[in-house]
């Protein structure tokens, strides 16, 4: 925890009331109960009562407390019994326990040092015996425990949240979000919506990236074969999907989940699909035309639009001399095609010839194609354009510099960063309406919108956030 | 989904719980913007363009335009300026049989590339030595029984001159033996996927590809006993492997770089790179 939180929290239960002497002893059982030895030469007079609400584990939960030595200190049993910790005497003192077994603290009434996991360290202010029972300085045992604790609002999280950089962020069906944390082995989250409710979900280097289904149970992704494999988003299980081992990317659900399609082969030249109930692959087109991605699928799985990177076109003499080499890179870069997939044999259409960058097509409910438009020249600001069904192009005006977009339930999804700097989320409707769902000068570097629309999960920063209703949650730090 | 936009991010101070009203430092969207020009092996080619995806959703305003004509045209096309990075399936800054050293440029490893000798699916053959190899590839063996195989002409499929394949495959399958030229059961090719359709087409017929073309069409033969698997590069068993490499002229700087970083960074060398059948280059010790 940084300095300035720190600060804040011990200003948020510091008091000026001062206790002269706190020469108590006492040992407290987890119930609560009277402690088996107590010797006191506290100045009673001195000590005031009182009580502190805070949010614990996304519960509010009020606390006995007592002002002693200029701070506030917290029933340790109750405190205890809030964090899931366990709690013994033992050997004049007591040793408490977090709920995972990891964290130990030991401490005696009246006396400043204490011990975490046999780490020596010293409280502010000593350990008191009050009215029977023993109060502690909150801070130094929620974070002794494991814990994180927040001055504004006063919240405490039993469990801190993972540390780290984090990316690759997926919704699952339970409303959970899985994230990667960047390292040197895979690790693989599950986040509730409750900072500090987190575990570690899977270790499968494989599985680091994957599609999602639209039901959000499963993910695809592909190993170093070529083979497919689906993860069960709920139980983290991994199973093969057919046989196949030709080159797979670009994979994508279809609405109902019973379908894969996919670019297929070496030079991503194909594209393919397979039954996740039998495993057979099937080809929908094979027209040579080397370089696919980006492929999406229409709703009703009627429409399939792609992207062609075209490359640029090299010459030389038969015998590779230099001065014969020539390249030509005037046609290269991205041009969007549609294939319709409802007519066997259907021949892909070209759908755009510009010179701009071309990222993200989304195919809306009405058959409109959105994609984000670049100028490499970086003349122009990023656009959202969208082509009609009757090949009518036209810009979606957004007081944003769209770096991503997204077709998710509740609609189009943008991103991007406006002219004051914030970064911005914008739900679009079918008419072009725009609403904003998120601002924040920090970047955005991640989105991943949830199945039912109402949630978007961030990475701003290499850290995690939960977004609903304009408010952020962060999950990690 | 991925934005991939370049991150300056402060803390959320005390608080997880922000608003959107939240204040702080503003930050800037990938800000880099411009050409990328990539020539040279078409080994290569799919990384690179798989690679030149990813890249533009970190930068949009990036073009990384690239085309494949062998790996010697991708130092050639830096060295006259006409690409900003040379595609080659060897070190190309230093001399190698057949060509000289491109002085001034450095190689920037980005992937592994193995190699298989493949030959038509009716050849009967399943392992070949290097000594058999050489006696082929320079025309003293010709014929399919003297190796083991059945009685019938073999037609030697290569790649053409200036090719980082054949570059390759002659240093190490053939431990720097010739390719000699035949009147006649001989072809040369241009690119990995012509020489995949010769082989596939020709009956008799043997070449050499890179591993990750090899597919049901072609047979992949063992070479000394030793079957051309990724893991058989990576156990150091199977020797016919080579770096590939992003030639530039100096030290990368720029959007170049960034481009050239993004490709050997551990998340697309161990993501999209494996999948696309490459070998990692941290994966050689």
């Amino acid at each position: 925890m940084k300095r300035n939180q720190w600060l804040s929290v011990l200003m948020a239960s510091a008091l000026l009331v001062s206790i002269s002497e706190a020469s108590v002893y006492a040992a407290e059982g987890t119930n609560g109960s009277k402690p088996a030895a107590v010797k006191s030469s506290a100045k009673a007079a001195k000590i005031k009562e009182g009580s502190a609400a805070w949010t614990i584990n996304g519960v509010q939960q009020t606390f006995k407390t007592i002002d002693a030595g200029g701070y506030k200190l917290y029933s340790v049993s109750q405190l205890a019994a809030a964090l899931g910790a366990g709690l013994k005497a033992e050997a004049g003192g007591l040793a408490l326990t977090d709920s995972a077994s990891v964290h130990t603290i030991k401490l005696k009434a009246g006396s400043k040092s204490y011990s975490i996991d046999g780490v020596k360290r010293s409280f502010t202010t000593a350990p008191t015996v009050y009215g029977g029972k023993l109060y502690v300085e909150l801070s130094a045992i929620v974070y002794g425990l494991g814990g994180e604790l927040f001055g504004s609002p006063l919240q405490i999280l039993g469990s801190a949240r993972p540390q780290g950089e984090f990316d690759t962020i997926h919704w699952a069906a339970d409303g959970s979000l899985l994230a990667n944390r960047e390292g040197e082995a895979t690790e693989i989250y599950k986040f509730a919506s409750n900072p500090g409710s987190y575990r570690l979900f899977s270790n499968d280097s494989r599985a680091a990236d994957f599609s999602v289904s639209g039901d959000h149970r499963l993910g695809a992704f592909t190993d170093e074969t070529g083979q497919l494999l689906v993860i069960d988003l709920a139980s983290g299980a991994v199973k093969p999907l057919g046989t196949d081992t030709s080159v797979k990317t670009d994979l994508t659900w279809s609405a109902d989940g019973k379908i894969i399609y996919f670019v297929q082969g070496d030079k991503q030249e194909k594209i393919s699909q397979i039954s996740v109930d039998t495993g057979v692959v099937t080809e929908l087109l094979a027209d040579k035309v080397e370089n696919k991605s980006e492929l999406r699928i229409s709703a009703d799985g009627k429409k399939a639009v792609y992207i062609v990177n075209i490359t640029g076109t090299a010459k030389n003499d038969a015998d590779s001399t230099e001065d014969s080499l020539t390249v030509d890179y005037s046609k290269a870069g991205e041009q969007l095609f549609q294939l319709d997939l409802s007519t066997k044999g259907a021949k892909p259409a070209a759908l755009t010839t510009s010179g701009d960058n071309k990222l993200y097509p989304e195919i809306l409910v009405d058959g409109t194609v959105v994609y984000l438009s670049a100028d490499p020249d970086g003349n122009a600001p990023n656009t959202l354009k969208t082509l009609k069904p009757d090949g009518t192009f036209a810009d979606i005006p957004l007081d944003i510099e769209v770096v991503w977009a997204q077709e998710g339930a509740g609609g189009l999804i943008a991103s991007g960063t406006a002219a004051d700097g914030t970064s911005r989320i914008y739900t679009i409707t079918s008419a072009g309406a725009s609403k904003e769902l998120f601002r924040t000068t920090q970047d955005i570097s991640e989105v991943a919108v949830s199945g039912d629309g109402a949630k978007l999960g961030v990475i701003s920063g290499g850290k995690l956030l939960e977004i609903e209703n304009g408010k952020a949650v962060q999950l990690t730090k | 989904m991925k934005l991939f936009k370049k991150i300056t991010f402060s803390a959320l101070a005390a608080v997880f719980a922000v608003t959107a009203s939240f204040a702080g430092a503003a930050s800037a969207a990938g800000s880099l913007s411009g050409k990328i020009t990539v020539n040279g092996s078409t080994a290569l080619l799919p990384l690179t363009l798989q690679a030149a995806k990813e890249f533009q959703k970190m930068n949009p305003k990036v073009r990384i335009a690239a085309s494949g004509k062998g790996s010697v045209t991708g130092p050639q096309a830096v060295k006259k300026g006409i690409a900003d990075i040379g595609a080659c399936d060897w070190d190309a800054s230093i001399d190698v049989p057949g060509f000289k050293a491109f002085s001034g440029q450095v190689a920037n490893k980005v992937a592994v590339i193995p190699f298989a000798t493949i030959v038509n699916k009716n050849v009967g053959v399943d392992n070949l030595t290097t000594e058999q190899l050489r006696g082929i590839y320079s025309g003293k063996i010709t014929n399919w029984k003297e190796v083991g195989g059945a009685d019938a002409d073999i037609v030697v499929i290569t790649r053409a001159f200036g090719s980082g394949t054949r570059v390759n495959y002659q240093a190490k399958a053939l431990a720097g033996g010739d390719i000699v030229k035949k009147e006649k059961n001989y072809k040369e090719t241009g690119s990995s996927g012509d020489m995949k359709t010769a082989v596939a087409t020709t009956p008799n017929a043997i070449g050499y590809i890179d591993l990750v073309y090899v597919s049901g069409d072609v047979k992949a033969v063992k070479y000394n006993g030793v079957a051309a698997t990724t893991g058989n590069v990576i156990n150091g068993s199977y020797k016919i492997w080579a770096y590939g490499y992003y030639m530039t002229k100096g030290q990368p700087t720029g959007a170049v770089k960034a481009f050239i970083d993004y490709v050997q960074s551990k998340k697309f060398q161990q993501g999209s790179l494996k999948k696309l059948k490459f070998i990692p280059i941290s994966a050689m010790k």
